[in-house]
């Protein structure tokens, strides 16, 4: 039996560069190697699905009218994960004007299967609880702490994607951490206001 | 071991209870020179302790956050919408020479056109307007005295002449 050849994929910048040539399938490609990971990305900083689906659409949407601009100077999908940013960003800055608009519920089976376990059950809940703690922070905290929590993207790279210095990102996520540590106290125990002293420094 | 870390009691120890100090060196983003400090204080502090394992604990929680994935025909769906000239592409590439030219010309010409027209007009305006006298002495004197002397000294001798009119001023002052 004859071994077939590995196939290579074909990288994401011919896909664009053939997308931009009007080549909807190249396209279609593109949006099926990047899409789990917008969506995961937008869905972390809305926190509704619906809504997630909506942005991650028009993510792509933006991002394939401005192909001409992407030009290959980054990976593709860093390039379509800074519009998915700023596009969560906008929704999230939106919301919070509309002071009289309830916030959405935690889904209650967001991938749609259900499992009767007790671990399953348990970390619905701990999922819940922490959309719940992420819905009480800031758009740029929560942006932040996504990118870097969830995305694991470095210090440098946020600070670039979303336009600001490291000290800004640093601060952010501090602060952001923090008041998270505060709003999982419940699931993690005692909450130690940061700056209270400590143990070693006798009678500080 | 350094030794300000020795010193249970000693202040460098005690500045390094800031969380700040904690999530960077969770981050791996401290620097060699107090990496290890931390480290080393951490291992002593009961408090820091605590909050460095609050910290991983909310960081493993967020990294281990079961996110959901897009609902099913999501690329379908995004190709469907884009499958219209409204949403084509919008080029930027280069422009054919002629009309690269055409635009060049545009920008050069029409700065300079205007300059010289502002020019043009300015100098119809200044050759338009009245020559004065030459400046000369006698005219500046004849202008002075036509219009601020002689009608002081003579209200009913129209015909002294300037030289007539200087001798009458200077008499006058002495």
């Amino acid at each position: 039996m004859r071994e077939s050849a590995p196939i290579t994929p074909v990288p994401d910048l011919e896909l664009a560069e053939r997308s931009l040539a009007g080549d909807l399938d190249a396209y279609s490609q593109l949006v099926r190697r990047h899409q789990a990971r917008v969506f995961q990305t937008i869905y972390a900083m809305v926190r509704d699905r619906d809504d997630a689906d909506d942005l991650a659409q028009e993510t792509f949407l933006k991002a394939y009218r401005s192909l001409a601009q992407f030009g290959g100077r980054s990976q593709f999908y860093t390039w379509i994960y800074r519009i998915a940013v700023n596009q969560s960003l906008d929704w999230m800055k939106a919301r919070n004007r509309r002071r009289d608009a309830p916030l959405e519920q935690a889904d209650q089976d967001p991938r749609g299967q259900v499992e009767n376990t007790d671990t399953r059950v348990l970390q619905r809940e701990l999922n819940e609880l922490l959309e719940a703690a992420l819905d009480q922070l800031a758009p740029e905290y929560r942006a932040a702490v996504v990118m870097r929590e969830v995305d694991g993207r470095a210090y440098e790279e946020i600070a670039l994607l979303l336009n600001c210095s490291i000290g800004t990102v640093k601060s952010r996520l501090f602060r952001a951490r923090t008041q998270l540590r505060g709003l999982l106290a419940d699931v993690y125990g005692e909450v130690v206001r940061p700056g209270s002293g400590c143990t070693t420094g006798q009678g500080l | 071991m350094n030794q300000f870390f020795d010193d249970p009691t000693s202040s460098i120890d005690s500045e390094l209870c800031l969380p700040e100090l904690l999530w960077d060196y969770l981050d791996g983003a401290l620097d060699e020179s107090i990496l290890t400090g931390v480290g080393e204080h951490v291992t002593r502090c009961g408090r820091c302790a605590d909050q460095l394992l609050q910290f991983e604990q909310v960081r493993s929680r967020l990294a281990e956050w079961d996110l959901p994935n897009p609902f099913p025909r999501f690329a379908e769906r995004v190709i469907a919408r884009l499958d219209s000239p409204a949403a084509a592409p919008v080029p930027t590439r280069p422009k054919p020479f002629g009309e690269r030219a055409a635009e060049w010309l545009l920008e050069q010409l029409v700065p300079a056109a205007l300059a010289g027209s502002a020019a043009a007009a300015l100098f119809f305006l200044f050759m338009q307007a009245p020559v004065p006298d030459p400046v000369t002495l006698d005219g500046l004197l004849g202008r002075s005295v036509d219009q601020e002397v002689r009608p002081l000294v003579t209200s009913q001798e129209d015909d002294l002449s300037h030289d007539d009119i200087f001798a009458l001023l200077l008499v006058t002052e002495r």
